[in-house]
């Protein structure tokens, strides 16, 4: 059974989607009262009653531990309490992305999450011939500044001192310190 | 080496131990003789760069000083390489004074989170105030006259923030333009290394120097990008144009929205932009409203992969006690995490589990895309990596905002903004409103001081891959504030 909260976020996040709106220039501000005038407008985000963000409820306990874990960071000695709250504001920054509904997308072009990473967005599909031109590169061309060595793998157990029946004991770090 | 010169570098040494006790800005400072020894070396070398004494944040690797990002996790680490940005600094002929303070794996926009303590602000000398952050101490050795310039990170705007904060020039290129190898993560999809500097010549000529493909940083800008860019600089160029459409984004500059000196500063430098014949458009960008909430979707969860690495084991240094505790591998190391850092862990990873994982990090994403489609749809220069369709015509060369929405606080004041039972406020995530747009699209920004010596900014911002038309228009900028 839903909470009364429940109910009321859910109401708030189903009639608080923003129709999704194309960026715009404005007409030219051709003097300084105009500047000024652009200024004195209230920000549209507490003027607007449509964008609303549903409010966070306290996340359970059962939920940080499960964050704590995951984080792996101490729960032991950890104050459930304050990361509760923490986590409360935190999220109550971040559910304003709740009104904002992807199928309202931007003049009929449907966004792509995939192309959130600032790189090339069309890629030119590699060829057989491309790819095994780039492995003999790579093969002719190692970087020991990237770990690259000679023989092309990597002594998993080189800095071993014991070893029976296939089982190892490492006694040494696996970070070098560089000297 | 001439003698003033030599005379400038002597004063700008001999403030170092003053400085530091006062302000906290370096992590780690070299041995004067180590200096003195790189000083004649530089001098041998034909760089704009040579006899400058610079200084490098703390998550920037440097293979013969530690590597901490002010954290206790590293602090005893020191990196067996050298990043791309330092071996290129060194061999442009500038001495690196030392290591920087910072906000704990640049998490932060107050530069109070470092395990070593706040880096003050060089500006106010009777009350301890915040230089912004994270590159805190690095804006303030460059605003205290220790160096020349400084190299920071931005992701959010941890450049821009803080050179604001401290009254110096902070420029974050467009990403991927300055190589990210050796540069401890954060959130790799918005990290950038930035540079501050006291005058833009200065600026430029680091930008110069670090603006190449690295081969090592599997998200450096191609070569061919890169000329492709320039092709297009080159023919617009050759418009001859001396006046700019430049675009005010519509967003958070009413009175009680932004502090009211930095608005009337902000509408002052407008005035005079018209005065000098270039145009002012109001700018609707419908996405920049849900900004801080995708940024603060996005960069956790990235750093929530990135950090996953401090484990004693791979990084970091390992708890001499146990390894597991209630069930938690590596938590008793972990747990030397500050608090900031551990807050954005645990929000990361809610935006990564299954029941939050569509609602939260998939729309961030998707939002983010409608972000840089909105750029791309106002800019006349056209974005390279998307193709999108561009206006030559009627859109826009430049948008200006201010850089900060506020001045910066007292360090006493921001710790009576806590909850009473100890929680945080996010209103330090508020700081960053103005930079955080810029960060999620991969533009190029520019901080420039409105005033000297006060901690007021204006942002010039440009199209992605723009960087050397930004910087050319900020000279006109900084020259007409004079």
């Amino acid at each position: 059974m839903l909470s009364p909260r429940s109910y009321r976020n859910a109401y708030l996040i189903a009639h608080s989607t923003v129709r999704f709106a194309s960026s715009k220039i404005g007409p030219q501000l051709r003097s300084i009262g105009e500047v000024e005038q652009l200024f004195s407008q209230p920000d549209e985000i507490k003027t607007d009653p449509t964008i609303q963000t549903p409010k966070q409820s306290l996340p359970s306990e059962e939920l940080v531990l499960k964050l704590l874990k995951l984080s792996g960071l101490p729960s032991k000695c950890a104050s459930i309490p304050v990361i509760q709250q923490n986590l409360s504001k935190q999220l109550d920054l971040i559910n304003k992305l709740h009104t904002f509904s992807p199928e309202n997308s931007q003049d009929g072009i449907k966004l792509d999450p995939n192309h959130a990473r600032i790189m090339p967005r069309s890629t030119h599909k590699l060829t057989y011939k491309e790819l095994m031109e780039k492995i003999e590169y790579q093969k002719q061309n190692k970087d020991p500044e990237l770990g690259e060595v000679e023989d092309g793998s990597w002594n998993a157990t080189e800095t071993t001192s014991i070893s029976r029946n296939g089982y190892f004991v490492f006694r040494h770090g696996f970070i070098h310190d560089g000297n | 080496m001439n003698s003033s010169g030599t005379r400038t570098i002597l004063q700008r040494l001999e403030t170092i131990p003053i400085i530091q006790s006062k302000y906290n800005i370096f992590t780690h400072v070299e041995p004067i003789n180590k200096i003195n020894k790189n000083l004649l070396k530089g001098s041998t070398v034909n760089n704009p760069l040579s006899n400058t004494l610079c200084a490098v944040k703390d998550n920037i690797a440097t293979n013969d000083m530690p590597t901490t990002c002010s954290s206790s996790m590293l602090s005893n680490y020191q990196s067996p390489f050298d990043a791309t940005v330092v071996k290129l600094l060194r061999e442009s002929g500038t001495t690196i004074v030392g290591k920087t303070n910072m906000d704990e794996f640049a998490m932060g926009s107050l530069g109070i989170h470092s395990h070593y303590g706040p880096a003050l602000n060089p500006l106010f000398h009777d009350v301890d105030t915040v230089s912004g952050g994270s590159s805190s101490g690095s804006a303030g050795s460059v605003t205290s006259g220790v160096v020349h310039f400084a190299l920071g990170t931005d992701t959010g705007g941890s450049v821009r923030l803080p050179a604001c904060y401290c009254s110096v020039l902070g420029f974050k290129g467009s990403y991927g333009r300055i190589s990210r190898f050796g540069v401890v993560s954060f959130a790799q999809s918005l990290d950038t290394v930035g540079i501050m500097a006291d005058n833009l010549q200065r600026v430029k000529d680091v930008f110069n120097t670090l603006d190449k493909f690295d081969k090592k940083d599997p998200t450096s800008l191609s070569e061919d990008l890169r000329n492709e860019i320039n092709s297009i600089s080159k023919l617009r160029e050759k418009r001859g144009r001396a006046k700019f459409r430049i675009g005010i984004p519509k967003f958070n500059l009413s009175k009680n929205s932004v502090n009211e000196t930095i608005r009337t500063c902000f509408i002052g430098f407008l005035d005079t932009l018209m005065k000098q014949g270039h145009e002012i458009f109001p700018v609707e960008l419908p996405s920049m409203k849900y900004a801080l909430p995708v940024y603060y979707t996005i960069a956790p969860s990235e750093a929530v992969s990135n950090l996953a690495r401090y484990d004693g084991i791979r990084y970091g240094t390992r708890d001499e006690k146990e390894d597991i505790s209630n069930e938690s591998f590596f938590s008793s190391t972990r747990s030397k995490f500050g608090k900031e850092v551990q807050r954005r862990l645990i929000l990361g990873n809610y935006n990564l589990i299954s029941e939050s994982f569509k609602n939260n990090f998939l729309k961030a994403q998707t939002l983010r895309v409608s972000l840089i489609n909105e750029f791309d749809n106002i800019f006349s220069f056209p974005n390279v990596l998307t193709r999108n369709q561009n206006d030559d015509i009627n859109g826009l060369d430049f948008l200006l905002s201010p850089t900060s929405v506020n001045l910066p606080k007292g360090i006493d004041e921001i710790a009576k903004e806590k909850g009473y039972d100890g929680t945080s406020s996010t209103n330090e995530y508020m700081n960053d409103l103005f930079t955080i747009p810029v960060s999620l699209a991969g533009l190029p920004a520019l901080t420039i001081p409105a005033k000297k010596r006060a901690p007021i900014g204006i942002q010039l911002i440009g199209q992605y891959g723009d960087d050397q038309n930004v910087l050319n228009f900020a000279e006109k900028l900084v020259n007409e504030l004079k």
